[in-house]
């Protein structure tokens, strides 16, 4: 979508040279203002849909089942998890309309707290969240690739790690290469994995109406497992919420959306409501042919699924498993990519950080960083305890920015807004949000310490590297140097205003 | 002229993203002062561009063009380019390489529901449900679900009288234990939890002979009684004395063994187990009656030997004659008693620890999971919550141990059907190693002896100098510590189930 942007931007721009030839400023102005905006409806709801369905409805199952306790009850959970996801996506719209930037959260964080908060988010997710999560991800697609050549015992370490970092690699490369490219991979897999969605329901429906529905009868959904707890629901709710996680991915590209104030909130209504459904209609497709003590047993849910339904079709599952992975590495290499280019445009990280290539317009330095930092938690090797990190902070984020929310409305009530939410939805996402939070805490202090104390080593280095303006001449010389260096073996340049885009602006403003 | 175009739409790509800045200017501009007059705003505007200039954004796009165009980096950036796929390639060729080098997964063994856990047998309902409704069984499903028992060996509940062939009615429920409606619902509550239900159907159980004096009458009464219980739902059947009744009437009993395995084969459903019960304890005997029998799992007294030494023979015997899915270990039972019984209320760990983790299946009467022991008969009441009684601590901490190491066998391969590996036995100890393709090893010392502490030196090629400790049956042996396996201390009465990795 980003390339197919690009190309009309370029048959607009030499257009727009044209008109400004033959006709003057002022027609010219405004095609260049009209053009930009090239997020329709249904493309914005196809980046809520594509960033939120991945990998994590072929593995959640099992966790939220197991912290619910029945079965009844975990569809419940999926339900109402959709619910809070629309929350917090109606909370991001109206700051991704008030706070026109890219860079999503952290945009917003840094606007209405200042420069620290912004910067302690950015370097969370920049150092941890997004390498550790794509490392996640990697192994992940490794060990469903790998598992035909090893089905009942772990594949060697050192080739699953191979196999992670080449992919990891290969998907730099593309994203390095073109937008359109990187895009067009997300489009490809984002189809694959809802093909795979729509097998499963498709398949439960059926068993279901041959009779197999002994798990979902209601004296059956409700009987518990374990006796339910608030600490037992709170977990579960994580679970879900990991496979509902990327629904704040819109605001990366929300200056582009088509007539924001109508289509956002609609692409919100029509995408997380349609996930919501898909997803129980997952589950109750596994519980239809699974007992919950099956689903409980499993390592990877929609392959056990798959052996046990689709035959001689059963090699579909785990390969819609890896593509799917495959899919998710790369959307979250592009979108962490362009974090650190916000990052950098901010001051907060190196300006070679938002340096883009010359010819194919890629964010090349940001994407090396992403690539490296992933590649050394490959190494690293326990990712177990960085996921934990991972939730708390990922977790933590939300609520801040969801907190920045009711900050302005209360510092800046007459500030322009062209979508208002209800108060009521940026207060019950926080009730929520705490409850979960308080719960992560009482029952993981030591992660959700090393979270917090991770998050908090950023403090020195936002004042060493941001705040100390009058730094002795020789830091900026190597810095100078560095720079250079880095463009030309990138050949990369800083993206730069234009003097004629001066009277476009002010016209603009008029308007 | 077409140099010329690409130059131009390269400029046209560059000029493209640097429109992106546009919306954050303007944006401020809009939120902040919005009513300022225009003039302002251009004022603004103007003064922002100066700042902007002023910051250091490296080489601008004409001096990279310059300076990063020529030859010589054109040349660096290729060989960088080049570098990475060859890089790249590497790493994929090498993963390749490891995987087509590395040693293929060991094929897992073929197993029987009745080989994925321990099975509990409850020869009294009513003692075990502290009821004398046989419904209430089916609330206890999820307390012996949590202990990961696989099967419930129930009864016998049918109609006989001591000694008394007239009597016997194999498919009526004793009105003692309720009605058939209320049997059916604990089967159901069972399945749903993956508990398969195995029935007690022994004709004589109250009276001396097990088949009465007439073996051949007796056992002509089995087969339709099989078949009305598979009809309801029931997994298996459980017999005493199948060694006699095999001599006494073996054309019959042989037809009653192809039944129960004839129903294993019949569309696709659960298997059906056999399982016998004799009171033989040399592996001789044992593997005699098993081969005559034609049970799946034969329960036996090859475990209640004094000496641990023919403990610990009988098992390795046992062992490199059978497929260890052929196998049951156990030493109570419903006419033997409880385990806390046999070998002292001080033994019951140590004998979980043993049953758990021998190869096969484990099999122990209702309340050895606590240490139960009898009373004036066979059927104590059953604890279900503890008080702060000295004993009934310890009860809970049996407990709890019984379903760790439960849990433990069913996660880890090496314990649920990994290979067994003799290191040591003598009088009051013995060790062994449960190993399994290349997942982890578990090692078991067992110190049967009340007052005096073992050093084992244990030596074997396939086993590292030291070892991790998972569990110990006291609480002297640190958990998570490293032994010196050359120089294990255990002490008396203490079980230890240690673990080291696979090694190539």
């Amino acid at each position: 979508m980003d390339g197919t942007e690009t190309n009309r931007r370029n048959c607009a721009k030499s257009e727009q040279q044209k008109m400004l030839d033959s006709r003057g400023n002022q027609s010219g102005s405004k095609d260049r203002v009209t053009l930009k905006k090239e997020i329709g409806l249904l493309s914005a709801c196809a980046i809520i849909i594509g960033n939120i369905i991945g990998s994590g409805i072929f593995i959640s199952p099992k966790g939220v089942l197991d912290h619910a306790g029945s079965v009844g009850f975990s569809l419940i959970v999926w339900v109402l998890g959709g619910g809070i996801c629309a929350l917090g996506s109606l909370c991001y719209a109206e700051l991704g309309v008030t706070i026109p930037k890219s860079g999503g959260d952290y945009s917003y964080v840094t606007e209405i707290f200042g420069g620290l908060v912004g910067f302690l988010l950015l370097w969370s997710a920049v150092l941890i969240m997004y390498p550790t999560t794509l490392a996640v991800i990697a192994l992940t697609f490794s060990n469903y690739v790998l598992q035909p050549a090893f089905p009942n015992c772990l594949p060697p370490y050192i080739a699953t790690r191979l196999l992670s970092t080449t992919c990891v690699l290969f998907l730099t490369w593309v994203n390095c290469s073109s937008v359109r490219w990187g895009t067009r991979i997300q489009d490809v897999f984002t189809v694959g994995k809802l093909l795979a969605l729509v097998l499963i329901i498709v398949v439960g429906m059926v068993q279901i109406a041959k009779g197999h529905y002994d798990a979902l009868e209601p004296q059956a959904a409700f009987e518990f497992i374990k006796d339910p707890s608030v600490g037992q629901i709170a977990l579960a709710f994580l679970q879900a919420s990991f496979a509902y996680s990327g629904w704040n991915f819109l605001n990366y590209v929300t200056e582009e959306v088509v007539e924001p104030r109508k289509n956002l909130p609609r692409a919100i209504y029509i995408s997380i409501p349609l996930v919501t459904l898909v997803y129980t209609l997952t589950n109750i497709a596994y519980f239809s042919s699974m007992s919950p003590q099956e689903l409980l047993e499993s390592n990877a849910v929609a392959v056990t699924f798959g052996e046990k339904l689709l035959g001689m079709f059963s090699w579909v599952m785990p390969i819609s498993v890896a593509l799917s992975t495959f899919g998710g590495i790369n959307g979250y290499l592009f979108t962490s990519s362009r974090l650190c280019f916000s990052g950098a445009r901010e001051g907060h990280l190196p300006y070679l950080l938002a340096m883009i290539h010359l010819k194919s317009c890629t964010p090349i330095p940001a994407l090396i960083v992403c690539c490296t930092a992933t590649i050394v938690i490959l190494c690293i090797g326990d990712t177990h305890n960085l996921i934990n990190y991972v939730s708390f902070i990922n977790y933590l984020s939300y609520g801040v920015t969801i907190a920045g929310l009711l900050y302005y409305r209360w510092k800046k009530p007459n500030m322009f807004r062209p979508i208002k939410v209800n108060l009521l939805v940026p207060c019950s996402y926080l009730v929520f949000w705490a409850v979960l939070l308080g719960f992560s805490l009482y029952s993981e202090p030591v992660v959700c310490g090393m979270g917090l104390v991770i998050m908090l080593t950023g403090v020195p280095i936002y004042f060493i590297g941001v705040q100390w303006k009058n730094k002795p001449q020789w830091i900026y010389s190597a810095i100078e140097r560095v720079t250079y260096l880095g463009q030309k073996m990138c050949y990369v340049v800083f993206p730069q205003d234009d003097p004629s885009e001066i009277q476009p602006l002010t016209e603009k403003s008029e308007l | 002229m077409s140099n010329d175009t690409e130059v131009d739409m390269k400029d046209v790509e560059l000029n493209e993203v640097e429109q992106e800045k546009q919306p954050m200017t303007e944006g401020d501009a809009g939120n902040n002062y919005a009513i300022s007059p225009v003039t302002e705003k251009n004022g603004i505007v103007k003064v922002k561009i100066p700042d902007e200039e002023s910051k250091f954004t490296g080489l601008s796009k004409e001096e990279l063009m310059k300076v990063a165009g020529t030859p010589g980096w054109v040349r660096v950036r290729w060989a960088l380019l080049i570098l990475f796929w060859l890089g790249w390639l590497g790493m994929l060729a090498g993963a390749i390489a490891i995987i087509i080098q590395a040693p293929r997964c060991k094929p897992l063994p073929e197993m029987n529901w009745w080989n994925n856990g321990p099975l509990y047998q409850i020869g009294d309902v009513g003692a075990f449900t502290n009821s004398s409704d046989i419904k209430d069984l089916a609330g206890k499903v999820q307390a012996l679900d949590d202990l990961k028992v696989k099967g419930l060996i129930i009864g016998p509940i049918h109609v006989s009288s001591e000694d008394k062939p007239n009597e016997l009615n194999l498919i009526k429920i004793s009105e003692d234990d309720g009605v058939l409606a209320q049997f059916k619902e604990v089967i159901t509550a069972a399945h749903k939890r993956g508990i398969s239900v195995i029935l007690d159907l022994t004709p004589n159980y109250k009276g001396k002979d097990p088949w009465f004096s007439d073996a051949v009458n007796t056992v002509q009464k089995v087969e339709p009684a099989l078949i009305f219980w598979l009809k309801q739902g029931v997994d298996g059947f459980l017999f005493y004395g199948v060694e006699k009744v095999a001599a006494a009437a073996p054309t019959f009993w042989s037809d009653v063994v192809a039944l129960i395995h004839n129903q294993t084969d019949a569309e696709g459903k659960t298997k059906k187990v056999l399982i016998g019960v004799t009171d033989q304890s040399s592996p001789e005997e044992i593997s005699a009656t098993l081969n005559k029998t034609g049970v799946d799992l034969l329960l036996s007294g090859a475990l209640r030997s004094k000496s641990v030494q023919e403990v610990a023979q009988a098992v390795e015997s046992l062992y490199s004659t059978y497929n260890q899915t052929r196998l049951a270990w156990n030493i109570g039972g419903r006419i033997a008693g409880h385990l806390a019984s046999v070998v002292g209320f001080a033994k019951v760990k140590l004998s979980q620890l043993m049953l758990l983790t021998l190869p096969g299946t484990p099999v122990f009467n209702y309340g050895d999971e606590i240490g139960l022991e009898d009373e004036v008969n066979k059927y104590p009441t059953m604890l279900w919550k503890f008080n702060d009684e000295e004993k009934q601590k310890e009860m809970s901490t049996y407990h709890s141990f019984f379903k760790s190491v439960s849990v433990k066998r069913m996660k880890e391969r090496s314990l649920q059907h990994g290979e067994y590996l003799p290191l040591f036995n003598s009088d009051f100890a013995m060790a062994y190693v449960r190993s399994w393709d290349q997942n982890e090893r578990y090692l078991i010392a067992l110190n049967w002896h009340s007052n005096e502490t073992v050093s084992l030196q244990l030596k074997h090629a396939d086993i590292p100098e030291s070892a991790t400790v998972v569990f110990s049956t006291s609480g002297e042996t640190e958990v998570n510590k490293e032994l010196n396996l050359a120089q294990l201390e255990v002490n008396p009465g203490e079980g230890i189930m240690l673990k080291f990795p696979y090694t190539s």
